[in-house]
């Protein structure tokens, strides 16, 4: 008797090529490109990915938004100052990643306009709103040059870890504060956890 | 014994159909009426394929203002089984014209339903032309 082997094979071997998604034609071919922050991006313990700094930066804003404390500055669109955010992670990045998508849905509110003209003057967590409120005590008439910043936003990324057995745990915690220059006081203080668990890291999640 | 193999054969090919399949179906949601201003609105739902919509249910959606006049939403997810399940989120905000934003909510955010709970998701529009937007649910990675 005569058995239907050879359709088997054809079927096995039709399926099995057809439901590989990456077909790499080496052994080891497989670069492709992935949207941004997608779902099949790398997903590592030890650093901050790309969607981890899109999702703190959401989070973050979404936290201010409903706060309202942009609504409170008399003058809207207030002008925003960008001070200084430290990286305390072991990892080097530049905190622009995280603060460049912030600056963008910050502008789209239209509730801030972002002073890109000035900067921080030391190493102190916000050292620029603690010189231009120095000035502002002082009386000096020329101690601010226009546009003169309504609120001044710094902050610093900081890295712990934990480990029980083989499994790691990483937080990354994203701090912001929202400083209003006039008075001096932090109108937001922001907090956004990241936390990844594993023993390794992974492709997708 | 011919007839045999032949369902042998079947069996073969729907066993390598499932496990082949790869796809990771999205559940999505949006307003019925884009300009539907209202507390509760009329939801218009996409089904997919894939068993995401028997497992998971949009009960309801509120909406409000934020910051005087940015969308925000609130969307509540119920599981519908006694599994507690890994989902991904994402929210993408749309003007008047169904034309989509480019900003930092268009990132897919990580939810736990544990079994039979209901979840609230929320999210802001970062501009005040949002009007309308996308819920997008899939299956987290296992």
């Amino acid at each position: 008797m005569k058995y239907p082997i050879t359709p088997i094979f054809a079927t096995l071997f039709i399926l099995l090529s057809s439901c590989n998604d990456r077909r790499p034609i080496g052994r080891s071919a497989d670069a492709r490109y992935i949207e941004d922050s997608s779902e099949k991006g790398l997903v590592n313990l030890e650093k901050i990915n790309s969607q981890d700094f899109t999702r703190a930066a959401n989070k973050l804003l979404q936290d201010l938004f409903v706060t309202g404390a942009l609504v409170k500055a008399p003058n809207q669109p207030a002008i925003l100052h960008i001070g200084e955010i430290r990286n305390d992670t072991q990892t080097y990045f530049d905190t622009d990643l995280l603060m460049q998508a912030m600056k963008r849905d910050l502008l789209a509110s239209n509730r801030v306009r972002i002073s890109t003209t000035e900067g921080p003057g030391g190493k102190a967590a916000d050292q620029y709103a603690k010189e231009a409120r120095a000035k502002i005590d002082a009386g000096d008439p020329f101690a601010i040059k226009t546009p003169r910043p309504f609120f001044s936003l710094s902050g610093k990324i900081i890295e712990e870890t934990s480990r029980v057995d083989k499994v790691t745990q990483k937080d990354f915690y994203f701090l912001l504060t929202l400083t209003e220059i006039e008075s001096g006081t932090g109108v937001w203080f922001g907090r956004e956890l990241i936390t990844k668990q594993g023993r390794r890291g992974a492709i997708g999640f | 014994m011919k007839s045999i193999f032949i369902y042998l054969h079947l069996v073969f090919i729907i066993f390598l159909n499932f496990s082949c399949n790869s796809t990771n179906p999205v559940y999505q949601a949006t307003k019925n009426d884009p300009a539907d201003p209202s507390l509760l609105p009329d939801l218009k739902r996409v089904y997919m394929d894939g068993g995401l919509e028997k497992d998971l249910a949009v009960v309801s959606i509120n909406q409000g203002m934020a910051n005087k006049d940015l969308l925000r939403v609130q969307v509540n997810l119920k599981n519908l089984t006694k599994k507690s399940m890994n989902l991904l989120y994402k929210i993408e905000w749309m003007n008047e014209d169904g034309i989509v934003f480019n900003d930092s909510s268009s990132v897919w955010m990580p939810v736990y339903l544990r079994g039979a709970e209901i979840v609230a998701v929320q999210s802001i529009a970062s501009s005040p032309l949002a009007k309308n937007f996308w819920l997008k649910v899939q299956r987290a990675k296992k």
